[in-house]
């Protein structure tokens, strides 16, 4: 990130850390003392949330602070930024990462495990590595490597895990 | 002392069993593949095999964390003497005098040398892990309530300090973040249900492992596969070995950064990176000019002194564990989940409780050192290769070990959806420059924080005087004011010179 697209993070940040400070303090405040269960009132759940959100709250303020001086909510105005972001290919990497990740784990505990699992490798595999430009023939050796690793790591996996270590799979 | 030098007899003998040198082998070999791996780090293998281990004898399973730890930590040298590319954030300072040896021709001497570093500061840290230990733990026992809140608080901000040098605010709030992280779910003294919203997995807290697994395995995945490319550079490896002058005359810096690692390592949060950085500048600092000059060009002075600090940092990191039950690292963290998972309560307690444990932990280091000097000064070429995999065949793989290893403790998705979520959240805020090992800090110390500090309350009635009149409380409050108000005045003076300049142009 450069200087002034942090200061501008930064701005936005810690907004949004004050937000949430405050409400941690509000919801603090809100919680019982346990004083009518005939408990001490110093004993009261509330305490030591009501303090980090106290210090959230003034950490996030020293540096919404700090960002104005330094200018950070000017630079909000330029709205190309989020539109370049978007369209540079590490940002369209990172994304297609997360999307599938987040696919396969939702289908797990649905269907039998090793099903999505060996789906989710090939799928992550072919998605980087497979031109979908190109013509299929010269690469059909990428897609027979990728179902060769799917195969063979889930069947891995599910052995090992399950047989040696005893762990539950979903 | 002659007790402890016969516990620690005995304890080395009863690791002397096939069985355990077989674990030994493997674990300390994986942690350094996982280390090697570029976006591998220590904290997730420990944290995947803690998960891994649990049905094993606490003894067997702790012994393969700790190879784990040590072989990740002196692993992460390869990639950064090889790729130019710190295989954990631990070796970031080998990459300046690493790669340059190895691009000279040197690969094999750099390997040798960063081996041999890693091994005499892991020793070191050894020693000052068997001395200090007995030592604080007799001073932690006359610890109440309001000093463990001190600490708590301390490690909060010398862990943001250290950790976020540029900028020590991001690394406070990602401390107080952590803390509150450690606030969800029931608290301990009076079953009260703290923000879950009605949810019920929610009610049983936040787990520390799917988290770790999130913010250290997850967000790593997301970051290395942003590029498409890893630059394997083609190096030939000759001599490994190191002649004993060639590392003999550096007595003094491997000294230097072995105390001065071990001593990082103890300190709360604050791990083997910053270990690594410190050590090197101590040594590029007091070296002599002709070798001043070396240093980022391919100085052995600068490569051991950066592999015996992060090295040393590993033992030093587990005296607070073992004393206080706070991690003096992010990998150390999830060694102290590990202990609690399989009964073992480290804190004050434990010299009285179990000393044997103390001694057996000692000996699970030296254990661990030993293997990973044996296997990282053979076996090097065969290994070079696992680092030529390519990254999108190799991170679904990665990815399906978190969700496993989020998954395998308790059962539950909902941990997987927590690793998923803490992967997120610790990407974005790594992305913004928040340090995570703060974050990771928080989440431990929240619990220790909240308990004592209502206890405290409880005991003083309110009164908050012996917060500031107890003597180890008065010291740790100077101390903490102390780090404040010094980054207070540094960002003074940096704004001062900087209207300064911006004056003078």
């Amino acid at each position: 990130m450069t200087e002034k697209s942090m200061t501008k993070a930064d701005f936005v940040t810690s907004i949004v850390l004050l937000a949430f400070g405050i409400t941690v303090v509000f919801m603090s405040v809100q919680m019982p003392t346990m004083a009518d269960a005939n408990q001490s009132k110093f004993s009261a759940p509330g305490i030591v949330p009501g303090f980090i959100g106290v210090m959230l709250s003034l950490l996030s303020l020293t540096m919404l602070i700090r960002s104005i001086k330094r200018k950070g909510m000017r630079e909000i105005v330029a709205k190309n930024a989020t539109k370049d972001l978007l369209a540079q290919e590490t940002t369209s990497r990172i994304l297609k990462t997360l999307v599938i990740c987040v696919v396969y784990v939702l289908l797990l505990g649905k269907i039998w495990f090793p099903l999505p699992t060996a789906l989710f490798i090939f799928a992550f595999i072919i998605m980087f590595e497979y031109d979908f430009k190109s013509a299929l023939k010269p690469q059909i050796k990428k897609i027979i490597v990728a179902f060769i690793i799917a195969a063979v790591a889930t069947a891995l996996i599910t052995f090992v895990f399950q047989s040696l270590f005893l762990v539950n799979l979903p | 002392m002659f007790q402890g030098l016969q516990l620690f007899g005995q304890a080395i003998l009863s690791f002397i069993t096939l069985q355990t040198l077989f674990n030994a082998v493997w674990a300390t070999e994986l942690g350094i593949i996982i280390g090697m791996l570029p976006g591998l780090t220590a904290t997730m293998g420990v944290a995947l095999l803690t998960t891994l281990t649990y049905t094993m004898a606490p003894n067997d399973a702790i012994l393969i964390l700790i190879c784990m730890y040590i072989g990740a930590i002196y692993g992460g040298s390869r990639s950064a003497i090889l790729l130019n590319i710190p295989g954990t954030p631990a070796n970031a300072a080998t990459t300046l005098d690493g790669f340059p040896l190895a691009k000279a021709g040197q690969a094999g001497k750099a390997i040798g040398v960063a081996t041999t570093g890693s091994f005499i500061g892991s020793v070191i840290g050894m020693l000052f892990l068997a001395v200090f230990t007995p030592m604080i733990g007799s001073i932690a026992l006359s610890f109440q309530s309001f000093e463990f809140v001190w600490f708590a608080i301390f490690g909060i901000i010398i862990c943001g300090n250290l950790t976020a040098p540029k900028d020590p605010l991001k690394g406070w709030i990602a401390g107080f973040i952590g803390l509150f992280v450690a606030m969800i779910g029931m608290e301990g003294i009076h079953a009260y249900i703290r923000f879950s919203f009605g949810s019920s997995d929610l009610s049983g807290g936040i787990s520390l492992i799917p988290a770790m697994v999130g913010t250290f395995g997850f967000a790593e995945i997301l970051s290395v596969m942003r590029y498409s490319k890893v630059e394997v550079v083609k190096s030939e490896i000759g001599r490994i070995m190191p002649k004993p002058r060639e590392v003999g005359k550096y007595w003094k810096t491997i000294l230097r950064s072995g105390v001065i690692g071990t001593f990082i390592g103890a300190i709360p949060g604050v791990g083997e990176d910053i270990a690594a950085w410190v050590s090197y500048d101590l040594a590029k600092r007091s070296a002599k000019p002709e070798e001043r000059a070396k240093f980022g060009h391919g100085s052995v002075e600068g490569l051991l002194a950066s592999e015996t600090g992060n090295n040393a940092c590993v033992p030093g990191a587990i005296i607070p564990v073992l004393t206080l039950a706070i991690p003096g690292s992010a990998p150390a963290a999830v060694l102290l989940g590990a202990m609690l998972i399989h009964g073992v309560r480290p804190g004050p307690l434990i010299m009285v409780e179990s000393p044997m444990f103390v001694y057996q932990v000692i000996a699970m280091v030296l254990i661990a050192t030993v293997a990973m000097f044996v296997l990282g000064l053979t076996m090097v070429r065969p290994l070079v290769k696992v680092l030529q995999v390519p990254r999108q065949k190799l991170m679904p793989i990665v990815f399906l070990l978190c969700v496993v290893g989020s998954f395998a403790l308790q059962s539950r998705l909902f941990d997987v959806y927590v690793m998923i979520v803490f992967g997120v959240i610790g990407f974005i805020l790594r992305e913004m420059e928040y340090p995570m090992a703060p974050l990771v800090l928080g989440i431990i110390l929240g619990d220790i924080l909240d308990k004592n500090l209502r206890r405290a309350l409880i005991l003083s009635n309110g009164d908050i005087s012996p917060f500031f009149t107890r003597p180890i409380c008065l010291g740790l409050f100077i101390l903490t004011m102390l780090i404040v108000l010094s980054r207070a005045k540094w960002m003074k003076t940096l704004m001062g010179k900087l209207k300064r300049r911006k004056a003078a142009a």
